[in-house]
């Protein structure tokens, strides 16, 4: 008897939440969303894992293994074989000698240009600090296709580079390798450890340093013994940050190193994949995955670690500006000649050669404007100026549609996600999403795309095989964005307390209504952060793209390496500048629209 | 050298065995029909009909072709114009192909109709035995086509050869095959990273299993015998090519350009397509083929067109597949010197030093059996020792 009544209660539970759920479907939200997201991320990592000890389709033919076998053949081969050199070892230390050498000049030149603009009366220093930030806003691989313009020489075929052209042929060394990527590197990354060690030191009183000094102790005691401790965070954060930046960058390497064979491991990655080897591709990207996580929970260890150090107090802190006094006009020439560097050079040269037809040569005849508007490019068959080359207008219209539809859906998420995290304080729920929402974060770009690629190349359930398809690159994108969205959408849905929902749902209102009408509405300025953030990304988005793209999807980024395959340099050159333009016209209007700094935007760990 | 070698007869025992296995294994749940048979079977015995294929063609009204070469977009405008049939024709790798097709296939969501593909070995190993894509040979023109060209069906021949500058060097600089792995060439050959490009490595997997060549080779070059086992020589000869820094483009393109520019003292040597030579215009190059090579000056180069199955338009396929063969091989054949069509009515482009059969003699040809075996060792060894400085 009690057992029945039991059951009928427990059937008009089930009936009354079932009446409720257009009322509110938080949990039932948040279930479906924690497996779809358990499905879109953790699945195909999985996958990756298994594509490592299993016979791939492409491989079958070359290794004569049956399709779907189980093998160690790709363990051996990539960690232990003749080829394993080749294939894995010398990319892997050349990525950290790479990354290292980056760190090494990359995170003082940050930290110098910070101390100079947050601790000394440079003039203009508003204006520096906002400048300092651009060469980390155009794409990273803008400073390789500016090099390689430069200093190419006959090794790469095609068209020679300026210099050559101008009578002076740089070596190799100099043209490809080591030494031009981890320039490029660093001149792109400089700005992460600048806005690091900037906040830090904004921070830091300066009466300590006072009271120090007033202690009498030296300036290189102050130095070592207060400043440095209290900037120890800022460096650690930027090592490890540019680190895991070197580590997933694809095109600079690309670019410089493949003339002269000098792989990392994106690159080698790529390679094996390209080759036909896609075993070995992914136990190359399991590699760069496993690196890439211990890299960013190392990262989190430390903040964790330093955030016992309260630098802002009670009291109020004071930020003196040293006096430059004599060093002023150094300070200033030094700034300068950075802006100049690291913007400039690399823009104006892009910009220069695509108004060229063998660049470098100043002749008045040699002057054009073929490669924008020219019908017929010379020496190009069957290619059109920028504004008319169907490969460009095709390539831009996917960057533009792929990059927005994977933004929309990105901030979307990002407002659910953070909605059923903030709805469901303390619940499992809540506690996995924050996390399942913040791998692809922890997965280096061109890993993310080597598993979404394996796993989402065959149908699965009722997704069908999105191979080649505009699809799949608006959702490893909009997935790899995530974190980004997520956080923000959590941090903005805290500051909304439950009152205005609560009212509306006395009076009677959905929650879908309640979505549209209440919660969007007040979050439409994290919203627009969450969708114009990754439409930024997503338009320089290249080692994420790089697999994934297929010919009639490919992307402004991706098409700018076709080019440069091709040896067709002013086009590549021009699509770079189309693409840094549409950037800064996107930041320019998104800091218009929400107000937000770029510089803080841009500081989000990106 | 020896243990290599052992190695690699190792490899080639497992290989084999593993493939008999797996055709043995396959025949049991192989129950599609081998199509390419009852295809071939089907022309020889029904009268052909052109008329019929064209109106069949287009009721389906357009269709899909990947192409190794962008040319295919000139021959979809010629067809579009004959035929009123629309040609969505794209450049695409062998590789990223080979993909396409397996991925489309298998998940029975086929996008495209037509291949133009370059990978032999993988077409004769995989591709066709699978059931992938379709040999189908327009019964109409077999008979202007030889018999090795039906199957798989080639459109399209080409000659893979060394080149030099002739405005850097008097004559030839390279007569023998053996020079190249001389220091005086150190660093000065440039090809098409073979790790990229299929078709050649198959080229050095077919030099591997030529010993008697390259041993007459070395006897006339060095005057005497090499001295090295029969089946050691072909492997030594590839260990000390690549050892002698092979310099890697991304495109026969890219090593035309570096090879034939003009200016040059002590000009680097190129292995490229002789189509290249067509820049000697347009873009002033200097480059010249190495005449008299010995024993062969490169490898004949084919392009196949086949049938991807289960292909959304399969009548304008074979309609496409009949124009390739019979007249649209123009773009490659007729506009510029280089390519010769294999049908024996084409004519040659006067510029092409010769016939095809001319050539023929000029050049190795590839068996894709040996290719297919051989093609990872190959890689490997490129891998070991192209790779070291």
């Amino acid at each position: 008897m009690a057992g029945v009544w039991a059951q009928k209660m427990r059937f008009r539970r089930f009936v009354n939440h079932l009446r409720l759920l257009p009322y509110d479907p938080t949990k039932t939200i948040g279930f479906l969303i924690c497996a779809a997201l358990a499905y879109l991320i953790l699945a195909p990592v999985l996958a990756l894992l298994l594509d490592t000890v299993r016979v791939n389709l492409r491989d079958s033919a070359i290794i004569g293994l049956p399709t779907g076998k189980l093998t160690t053949y790709f363990l051996q081969r990539t960690f232990l074989s003749r080829v394993s050199d080749v294939l894995f070892w010398k990319p892997f230390w050349r990525t950290l000698w790479v990354a290292g050498a980056v760190c090494a000049i990359a995170i003082p030149m940050g930290a110098l240009f910070a101390w100079i603009v947050v601790r000394t009366n440079l003039p203009g220093s508003k204006v520096v600090s906002r400048l300092m930030v651009v060469p980390y806003m155009i794409p990273s691989w803008t400073f390789a296709v500016a090099w390689i313009s430069v200093f190419k020489n006959r090794r790469l075929g095609g068209l020679s580079g300026m210099l050559e052209t101008m009578g002076f042929v740089p070596p190799d060394w100099i043209a490809y390798g080591a030494l031009p990527i981890i320039v490029c590197e660093s001149l792109h990354v400089f700005p992460f450890a600048f806005l690091l060690f900037g906040n830090a030191l904004r921070s830091v009183d300066s009466q300590l340093e006072e009271s120090a000094r007033i202690l009498g102790a030296s300036s290189f005691t102050i130095s070592r013994r207060i400043v440095l401790p209290l900037l120890k965070p800022a460096l650690l954060s930027s090592f490890l940050l540019t680190f895991s930046r070197v580590l997933g960058s694809f095109g600079t390497p690309y670019i410089l190193g493949s003339g002269v064979k000098y792989y990392l491991l994106p690159t080698a990655l790529y390679n094996s994949y390209k080759v036909g080897s896609p075993g070995v591709a992914a136990v190359i990207a399991c590699v760069t995955v496993l690196i890439g996580m211990s890299l960013v929970a190392l990262d989190m260890f430390f903040v964790r670690e330093y955030r016992r150090f309260i630098t802002m107090g009670g009291k109020g802190a004071i930020a003196r500006k040293h006096s430059l006094g004599a060093l002023t006009l150094p300070a200033v020439l030094l700034t300068l000649i950075a802006l100049c560097v690291t913007i400039l050079v690399p823009l104006g040269t892009l910009i220069l050669t695509t108004f060229m037809h063998r660049p470098g040569l100043f002749t008045v005849d040699n002057f054009t404007l073929a490669y924008w508007v020219g019908t017929n490019v010379p020496a190009m068959v069957g290619q059109k100026g920028f504004f008319l080359n169907r490969d460009i207008l095709q390539s831009l219209q996917n960057s533009v549609w792929i990059a927005g539809s994977a933004s929309l859906l990105c901030g979307l998420m990002g407002i659910l996600v953070g909605y059923v995290v903030v709805r469901l304080p303390k619940s499992k729920v809540a506690a996995y999403l924050r996390q399942v929402s913040f791998l692809p974060y922890l997965i280096p770009s061109i890993g993310f795309a080597a598993a979404s690629l394996s796993f989402f190349a065959v149908p699965r359930g009722p997704i069908p095989s999105l191979y080649g398809s505009m699809s799949l690159l608006i959702l490893v994108m909009s997935l790899k964005y995530l974190p980004f969205a997520s956080r923000s959408g959590i941090s903005a849905m805290m500051q909304m307390g439950n009152e205005p929902e609560e009212a509306a749902r006395i009076c009677g209102a959905t929650w879908l209504r309640r979505m549209g009408r209440i919660v969007l509405p007040l979050q439409k300025h994290a919203l627009l952060t969450g969708v114009l953030l990754p439409l930024i990304s997503g338009m320089k988005e290249q080692s994420l793209v790089i697999m994934l793209a297929t010919p009639g999807t490919e992307l402004m980024t991706t098409q700018i390496l076709r080019f440069i395959d091709y040896g067709y340099t002013q086009l590549a050159n021009a699509t770079v500048v189309g693409i840094v333009g549409i950037i800064f016209i996107l930041t320019f209007s998104m800091e218009r629209l929400t107000g937000a700094n770029l510089a803080s935007g841009f500081a989000s760990r990106g | 050298m020896k243990g290599m070698n052992k190695k690699a007869l190792l490899f080639v025992l497992a290989a084999l065995l593993l493939a008999v296995s797996v055709v043995a294994g396959g025949k049991q749940e192989a129950t599609t029909p081998e199509p390419q048979k009852s295809e071939a079977t089907a022309g020889k015995q029904e009268p052909f009909d052109l008329q019929a294929l064209v109106q069949a063609a287009q009721k389906e009204g357009e269709v899909v072709a990947y192409f190794t070469s962008s040319r295919i977009k000139d021959v979809g405008t010629a067809f579009e114009k004959k035929y009123g049939i629309k040609v969505k024709g794209t450049k695409m790798g062998d590789p990223e192909q080979a993909e396409r097709v397996i991925r489309e296939v298998d998940s029975k969501n086929v996008l495209v109709d037509v291949i133009g593909f370059e990978d032999g070995a993988l077409l004769e190993g995989k591709l066709i035995p699978e059931g992938y894509v379709i040999n189908w040979v327009p019964p109409d023109l077999a008979p202007l086509l030889s018999p090795e060209d039906r199957n798989p069906l080639v459109f399209l021949w080409q000659p893979r050869i060394f080149g030099y500058n002739f405005e850097s060097y008097k004559e030839p600089p390279i007569k023998n095959i053996w020079q190249l792995t001389e220091p005086a060439w150190k660093g000065k050959i440039l090809i098409r990273d073979p790790a990229q490009t299929p078709a050649n490595l198959a080229f050095f997997a077919n030099i591997a299993t030529n010993p008697k060549l390259l041993e007459e080779a070395y006897r006339s070059h060095y005057g005497k015998p090499s001295g090295i086992s029969e089946k050691d020589i072909g492997w030594e000869f590839l260990k000390r090519l690549f050892q002698n820094e092979l310099i890697v483009m991304r495109s026969d393109e890219d090593v035309g350009d570096a090879v034939g520019a003009a200016g040059q003292k002590e000009a680097p040597i190129g292995f490229y397509t002789l189509t290249k030579q067509r820049d000697n215009k347009t873009k002033n190059l200097k480059l010249a083929t190495m005449k008299g090579m010995v024993p062969f000056m490169g490898y004949a180069l084919p392009t196949y067109a086949l049938m991807v199955k289960n292909c959304p338009h399969p009548n304008a396929a074979k309609l496409l597949i009949h124009y390739i063969l019979s007249e649209g091989h123009a773009p490659w054949t007729a506009r510029d010197m280089g390519a010769f069509s294999p049908n024996q009515k084409a004519p040659p482009h006067p510029d092409n030093e010769g016939s095809w059969s001319d050539w023929q003699k000029r050049l190795l040809r590839i068996d894709n059996r040996v290719a297919l075996k051989l093609r990872q060792d190959v890689l490997d060894l490129w891998l070991e020792y192209g790779h070291k400085k």
